[in-house]
């Protein structure tokens, strides 16, 4: 009797969970299931901003009849969670990742992971980067950093965060004949610590990377690699292309893409989302102005070739200079 | 208008009864999420974040505040109650605090880790109010070369430390470091390091799933080595609230050591890139030099607990130092508050001290509301947390064994951390059971990414010159003192040795 | 098996020389490269296994005083299993199974509090990590099967 009874409680329970796990699955029109989100960086960064910016406007304005749920896959400057999202035995129609300009480099330089199947759906927005200093120092303007740097080849150091900031170094060094030196740090806040400690002279970063210092006079944008001039706090930094450096330009794109194997209908469906979520206010202004991007949004249609050519393009160039093999 | 009188200012904002519900509440879930292995204070404060975000700034920040602290009270407990640090300075922690609990005194152990992380975070608070902008800015002449210098000093010290055999600590503590360089080499252009060709190793190993192995797993093996059924965790010793409070002389004993240690990580906590784990181990080893019970630190004394709870806490304050006063984020928690601070509407950076007084010392005098409201918390939770000692080892040893599997597939949400972390286990409770100290391959995994990176930049800005590490006044200084601690011994010796003759 | 492990170590570290020399380069157009740190501390290593390797042959004091105690391997092999499962069934499921087949087979409770206790940790797991904290568990192999 008490045997049956417990086999029978045991039953009632193991059941109860198989049909409370199903129901986490639960049925309907697309999206049936929750929708990972994946965020190959940690939480708190820039990427991981981005992706819950997106999810908050989504659900606020009730964009998708469903759950997305945002992962962080930290690690291998994005390579990682490229390895997660691409992986042909996850459902791609049900997976969507962040994916910027640096972590397109670094996947186009990476040998230990493919991710050439990932699908592109839209790029929301370019972000700019500026050539930084600190306010105070013997360098008031772009051109007393040309002077600094043919007196002293190699001598001058240039803080950067990743590959792409250091191919920003290289294109200044490439196109005014000078050899300015990159070292590499974590995050852009070590660069700001290094900066405003005398440690490195200069900077590469984003406008949201120092907007605090430079509205405090801490730090001094000295020239920008933008097609005009930027607004605001950032109006007093001459483009390259004023300063007689055409070439020096360079934006990096902030993207999502699907799961290896995503549908056309759902790309198409998700292009629609993401579309909308550019267009919102608040997208506009708590995303594009406060952090001085470009908002172009891009379709499918042409984010996919432009993503391609534009992390080729880079990654010949620092073939070009030794980064890559 | 003085500090003090803004400060005060920050209270008459911040002091509301919803407000200070909010800062239990807050401290309440810090609490349970930093207990939880897995979910360190960087996660905890990402996931709840967005809680507060429909808060206004004010009492969003004053929970979060309560959520931070929680959070790093928190770490010690499972270090102290299952021998799994939550964070990473609880490793120091758990040296003391777990054999605390195995001899009985786990009650103990969790009462002066309560108090000492609040003596950590009150001088840590003090420090902040009075020398905070003064204090980041000497942080900031902590270059490369002076922390890489730092960082030595701390790192030589690991394998005299710990353990009986001075040459299985070298070995354990220099294995550590191997570990640690496997993964993506990001002074190099991100190529990846020592992976044969594995994805999962591109990234590194965790140190969550690590710690969870190397010191949760084995225990548990241990447990199960012995056949003896019925027993609870602490060997069967009768453990009452009456008796675990602490007495007079034990205070006295853990009451310097928190104060010395408190200055000492706060200090740590200001510098850029040091970490709270370089702190708490910096006092660890302060007190097992200059104090009183140094012999006994390592096998249960309460103040190691002490040094390591309070240093980490005080370290933990100091790194909001140069995010409220440069814009520029100490530590991971700091930086997830920054993209918090942005949400809420605020342009974190210098200014944010002159426009935003309102909410700078609000956020500030919100700090000293968390800290107490965590020590309540605290305080109101020890009761329930030593029942989870009385539990019968067959009952404990399933739960503990299925925690350390969903804590450190939490870490990165990847199974690949959990197949690393029973790895680790097996290897760790073998290395043990040869004499080889644990701790040492820890420690030297958390601070060796920041000496390599450290000292590799100094060498990039000199240009490959090592006349960066002696013409800079404090590394010189610091390579000093980490010179007389490798030599000292050894002339000592043979000082001692010339005497006898 | 003091040995052994002293042997371990050697290959390690000459691994992490030979790649760290070779492959990413210990000195690098005029700075530290890649291999810097890891061929420092890999010749650390040596050098004290070296030493106990020599200390373990040379002297007789020292007798293996581990013994092989199979118990101690149950659980790393358990989480092995639960590893598994979680795979294959998803978190709740395994949960359960795991916490009542250990109390009731290994450690040997009776049905009822095997039951209780299961049913309460799951809840404990399931609402904290799951619910609370939204941990992305994988959400079982079978229930992809349907």
């Amino acid at each position: 009797m008490k045997r049956t009874l417990i086999a029978l409680l045991l039953v009632f329970i193991v059941t109860g969970m198989v049909s409370a796990q199903g129901a986490e699955e639960a049925a309907g029109a697309y999206p049936e299931r929750p929708v990972e989100f994946v965020a190959p960086a940690s939480a708190g960064g820039g990427t991981d901003t981005f992706c819950r910016l997106i999810v908050d406007i989504i659900n606020k304005n009730d964009l998708v009849d469903g759950n997305i749920v945002v992962i962080n896959k930290p690690g291998g400057g994005g390579t990682v969670g490229a390895a997660y999202a691409s992986d042909t035995n996850r459902d791609g129609n049900y997976t969507l990742i962040a994916i910027n300009g640096a972590q397109a480099l670094g996947l186009r330089a990476s040998t230990e992971v493919d991710a050439s199947n990932l699908v592109p759906i839209a790029a929301l927005a370019m972000d700019n980067v500026l050539f930084v200093g600190a306010t105070g120092s013997q360098y008031a303007d772009f051109d007393d950093v040309i002077a600094a740097a043919k007196s002293n080849p190699g001598g001058i150091n240039v803080g950067v965060a990743d590959n792409l900031d250091r191919l920003c170094v290289e294109m200044i060094n490439d196109s005014v004949g000078i050899e300015l030196n990159g070292v590499y740090f974590d995050s852009a806040g070590e660069i700001s610590s290094a900066m405003l400690g005398g440690h490195v002279d200069f900077g590469i970063m984003n406008p949201n990377e120092c907007i605090g210092q430079i509205q405090a006079d801490m730090m001094v944008p000295l020239a920008a690699f933008t097609e005009k001039r930027l607004d605001g706090d950032f109006a007093s930094a001459p483009t390259f292309a004023e300063l007689g450096y055409e070439d020096v330009q360079f934006q990096m794109f902030r993207g999502i893409m699907g799961g290896a194997g995503m549908s056309a209908e759902t790309v198409e469906y998700w292009s629609a989302v993401f579309e909308q979520v550019a267009a919102t206010d608040q997208w506009k202004s708590d995303y594009i102005n406060k952090r001085a991007l470009d908002g172009n949004y891009m379709g499918a249609a042409k984010f996919g070739p432009y993503a391609t050519k534009n992390s080729e393009q880079l990654f010949q160039m620092g073939k070009k200079i030794g980064l890559f093999e | 208008m003085g500090n003090f009188d803004l400060l005060m200012q920050g209270f008459g904002t911040s002091f509301t009864f919803a407000n200070v519900l909010l800062a239990i509440a807050g401290g309440f879930m810090g609490l349970f999420v930093g207990a939880m292995p897995g979910i360190g204070a960087v996660t905890g404060v990402a996931l709840l974040l967005p809680l507060t975000f429909k808060m206004d700034p004010t009492s969003a920040i004053i929970m979060l505040a309560g959520i931070y602290y929680g959070n790093m009270y928190g770490g010690a407990y499972s270090a102290i109650l299952l021998n799994i640090p939550g964070d990473s300075p609880a490793v120091m922690t758990a040296l003391d605090g777990y054999p605390m609990s195995r001899k009985g005194r786990g009650g103990k152990a969790l009462f002066a880790a309560n108090i000492s992380s609040f003596i950590g975070g009150t001088v840590g608070i003090i420090t902040l109010t009075l020398f905070g902008p003064l204090l980041a800015k000497v942080g900031l002449k902590f270059g490369p070369a002076e922390i890489a210098a730092l960082i030595l000093l701390a790192l030589t010290s690991i394998g005299w430390l710990l353990g009986e055999d001075p040459l299985k600590g070298i070995v354990a503590s220099a294995l550590g470091i191997l570990i640690s360089t496997i993964g993506m080499d990001s002074m190099a252009g991100g190529v990846g390091r020592y992976t044969f060709g594995s994805v999962n190793l591109l990234s590194g190993f965790s140190f969550i799933p690590l710690v969870i192995g190397m010191f949760g797993l084995p225990q548990v093996m241990e447990l199960m080595a012995k056949k003896q059924e019925g027993e609870s965790l602490t060997s069967g010793k009768r453990l009452t609230l009456k008796e675990s409070l602490l007495d007079r002389s034990e205070l006295k004993r853990i009451l310097p050591t928190a104060f010395k240690s408190s200055i000492l990580g706060n200090f740590v906590g200001f510098l850029p890139g040091a970490g709270g784990t370089t702190g708490s181990f910096l006092a660890y080893v302060l007190e097992k030099k200059t104090g009183k019970n140094s012999k006994e630190m390592g096998s249960g004394a309460i103040e190691g607990v002490a040094a390591s709870e309070s240093a980490n806490n005080a370290a933990a304050v100091g790194a909001f130092a140069p995010l409220l006063t440069l814009g520029i984020p100490g530590s991971g928690t700091t930086a997830v508050l920054l993209g918090g601070l942005m949400m809420w509407g605020l342009q974190p950076g210098p200014l944010l001290f002159i426009q935003q007084t309102d909410f700078v010392w609000g956020l500030i005098s919100s700090m000293y509301i968390g800290n107490v409201a965590c020590i309540l918390a605290g305080l109101i939770m020890i009761p329930f947390l030593m029942s989870i000692l009385k539990i019968p080892r067959g009952i404990i040893a399933p739960m503990i064994v299925f925690v350390c599997i969903v804590g450190a597939y939490s870490v990165n949400n990847n199974m690949f951390d959990v197949w690393f972390m029973i790895a680790a286990g097996v290897v760790a409770y073998v290395m043990q059971k040869h004499k080889y100290p644990i701790a040492p391959i820890l420690l030297a995994f958390v601070l060796a990414p920041r000496f390599e990176q450290a000292i590799r930049r100094a060498f990039s800005i000199s240009n490959g010159s090592a006349k960066i590490f002696i013409e800079k006044p404090i590394s010189a200084a610091l390579l000093a003192a980490t010179a007389i601690f490798i030599f000292a011994p050894v002339i000592m010796k043979l000082v001692k040795r010339l005497r006898t003759k | 098996m003091d040995i052994l492990i002293v042997i371990i170590e050697i290959i390690v570290a000459l691994v992490w020389i030979q790649q760290g020399i070779v492959r990413y380069q210990f000195w690098n157009d005029g700075k530290p490269g890649g291999g810097f740190v890891p061929v420092i501390f890999a010749s650390l290593v040596l050098i004290a296994a070296v030493a106990i390797l020599m200390r373990e042959v040379f002297s007789k004091k020292n007798k293996e005083t581990y013994t092989f105690q199979p118990g101690a391997f149950v659980p790393a092999a358990a989480a092995v299993l639960g590893g598994f499962m979680i795979q294959v069934l998803g978190i709740l499921l395994s949960v359960f199974l795991f916490n009542t087949i250990w109390m009731r087979f290994l450690s040997r409770y009776s049905w009822v509090k095997t039951l209780i206790s299961s049913v309460l940790f799951t809840a404990f797991i399931y609402g904290i990590f799951r619910m609370w904290l939204r941990v992305p568990f994988p959400s079982g192999f079978i229930f992809q099967l349907f």
